[in-house]
């Protein structure tokens, strides 16, 4: 769909938190699009905003303290933001769908994995217990688990936590979401695990036509599952492009150092023992951010003027966008 | 390897029989007691001292102490269950809905619960018993609004860590509504402590049904209370003291034996205030 209503579109959102402390500007003015068959991934620290970006989309906000002052989330043109709570509840898990960082603690521990998944399909295709099962059964074979009809029986306690992550997949697609939100779904697992994982959600993703929206501060993910790249950082969208153009041209001193601070094969060698690059210095407190640049404090190509200018998204073209002065 | 794991857990095993031996002594009265509880009157044998024909003796209008005491049973668990069930479903419903909505709703239950809490249960119990007039259905209702506070907070303190945890939020990104996730995700997963404050309120209920009958208010004669047994046989304690002596045992030993199953039911369920074995 390359062009014509996108998706989802989130337009200027703005999500803060009041808190004893002050207020925190977790999700400021952050846009992005996501089309159809199409996997963006959201590229961040923690606390950059990732999460609370993808709870405002799922309208599962905290709430006190969270609040979405402003902005729009278009699901194909409607406005979730003005959609009641019954609404809402209507689109998730049928129209959106989420998974989350801990498979381990997903899972109600009373009940049978087979019935965590029914649930879904009573709530959202209206089918009796019986149906539900089968169709449950069936998902765990679609999310490759081994003999399912015997593992839909079982509690989650059973099971492994890259199983726990494929039966919450299988709950998340059950009833075929246009879109699935996977809020880090592989930082919990082992490596292999994650490969198989990742693996799984890509095949899935052209199985089901889902658009898929990866939340995630592993660069190694982002580099296999991602076709567009928003990269975040104290709440603000500091570069948007596609996975190659970031990858291979990052503007951004702040995604220019993540990069270089990926440790990679041979590279010791090739460039004569360099050590391995970090970025110094801490993200900073969201309840007190400069009125310039927040990255200014950690930038390598800092200048005067970034401390107290307001920083605006430039447009490069090419849906490359960036939050840096040296390109204003 | 059963029976060791019931010797470590004595508590259990004695509330548990003392329990069962209680409600089986209320179910079968019929046809356990020797004699009828109220019908079965004989002047002629009044405040006889126990013996083979009369084991607890017989008290001033000559009925079997015995028969009144295993009757007494059914008035004394009923009542306890009964208020119990009140008090629990009451304290479930706010304190789920209070811990999982938050906000203004928290802070009106936990304003009544504090509210409930400051009063004297038995002065509480009282004021109603006032209003309503004396009678067993009054008991239920007086004792079955008093004691719901205890539930009440322990339910929302439980809701409120149980709330946070992923397969909540999971069930509220598949799109299952609030009640659902409240009564089908959150609540089985508390019930434990839920069970414990109730068995200790069923024992609760049981002493504040004597308390009623012996003040009057509650059970009427010539219905066979416990309490109201007490009450009865007080003006006559050191002259014929079985006649008070085999109702405060019942009362003492039903107790103890909801206690013991209540601490019992603790040290399995709550992990956390298991003793040191």
């Amino acid at each position: 769909m390359p062009d014509g209503t996108p998706l989802l579109s989130v337009q200027n959102l703005k999500t803060y938190f009041y808190t004893f402390d002050g207020v925190a500007p977790s999700v400021d003015d952050v846009s992005f699009e996501l089309r159809r068959g199409e996997t963006l991934c959201i590229v961040g620290e923690s606390g950059s905003g990732k999460s609370v970006t993808a709870l405002s989309i799922m309208g599962l906000l905290p709430s006190p303290p969270g609040k979405v002052l402003d902005g729009s989330i278009r699901l194909q043109g409607a406005n979730l933001l003005e959609y009641s709570e019954a609404q809402m509840s209507d689109v998730r898990g049928n129209r959106i769908s989420m998974i989350f960082q801990e498979p381990m603690t997903s899972l109600n521990p009373l009940f049978k994995v087979g019935d965590q998944i029914s649930e879904s399909f009573i709530r959202h295709k209206k089918i009796g217990k019986k149906e539900a099962w089968e169709a449950s059964v069936e998902m765990l074979n679609k999310v490759q688990i081994p003999s399912p009809a015997r593992r839909a029986r079982e509690y989650p306690h059973q099971m492994s936590g890259g199983m726990r992550q494929r039966v919450m997949i299988a709950m998340a697609l059950a009833c075929d979401p246009e879109i699935l939100i996977a809020d880090e779904p592989t930082t919990a697992l082992d490596v292999t695990i994650q490969a198989q994982v990742l693996d799984l959600m890509r095949e899935l993703k052209a199985n089901f036509d889902a658009a898929v929206m990866l939340i995630t501060h592993d660069l190694g993910v982002v580099a296999q599952m991602a076709s567009w790249v928003v990269v975040m950082y104290a709440g603000k969208v500091v570069e948007t492009g596609s996975v190659l153009d970031i990858f291979e041209d990052p503007k951004h001193p702040y995604t220019e150092a993540l990069l270089q601070s990926i440790p990679r094969m041979g590279r010791r060698k090739a460039d004569r023992r360099v050590r391995l690059q970090e970025i110094q210095g801490m993200v900073p407190n969201l309840y007190g951010l400069p009125r310039g640049c927040s990255f200014y404090n950690r930038c390598a190509k800092a200048m005067a003027s970034c401390k107290e200018t307001p920083v605006n998204l430039t447009d490069l073209g090419k849906e490359r966008q960036v939050r840096c002065l040296l390109y204003g | 390897m059963l029976a060791k794991k019931l010797r470590r857990r004595t508590n259990l095993v004695a509330g548990t029989l003392i329990v069962v031996f209680m409600v089986l002594l209320a179910v079968c009265a019929p046809l356990l007691a020797p004699y009828h509880p109220i019908d079965d009157a004989d002047l002629m044998v009044s405040e006889e001292p126990p013996g083979v024909e009369h084991w607890f003796g017989t008290d001033s209008q000559g009925r079997d102490v015995l028969s009144r005491v295993i009757y007494g049973a059914r008035i004394s668990l009923s009542v306890g269950l009964i208020s119990q069930a009140m008090n629990s479903i009451i304290g479930i419903i706010l304190g789920l809905t209070a811990g999982y909505f938050g906000r203004w709703w928290d802070d009106m239950v936990m304003g009544l619960t504090n509210i409930m809490l400051s009063i004297p249960s038995v002065v509480f119990a009282l004021a109603i018993m006032a209003v309503l007039g004396p009678g067993l259905i009054n008991v239920f209702i007086a004792l079955g609004l008093t004691n719901w506070s205890y539930t009440c907070r322990i339910t929302r303190s439980q809701v409120l860590f149980t709330r946070d945890l992923n397969y909540v939020k999971a069930a509220e990104a598949i799109g299952l509504s609030r009640a659902r996730i409240m009564f089908t995700q959150i609540l089985p997963n508390i019930v434990g402590p839920i069970l414990v404050i109730a068995t200790l309120g069923v024992a609760g209920a049981i002493l504040m049904e004597a308390a009623l009958s012996f003040l009057g208010l509650g059970t009427q004669p010539p219905t066979p209370s416990w309490g109201g047994m007490l009450a009865k046989a007080r003006e006559q304690l050191f002259i014929t003291p079985w006649i008070s002596i085999f109702p405060g045992l019942a009362i003492f030993v039903t107790v103890l034996g909801l206690n013991l199953l209540g601490d019992g039911l603790r040290d399995i369920l709550d992990p956390h205030s298991m003793s040191k074995q």
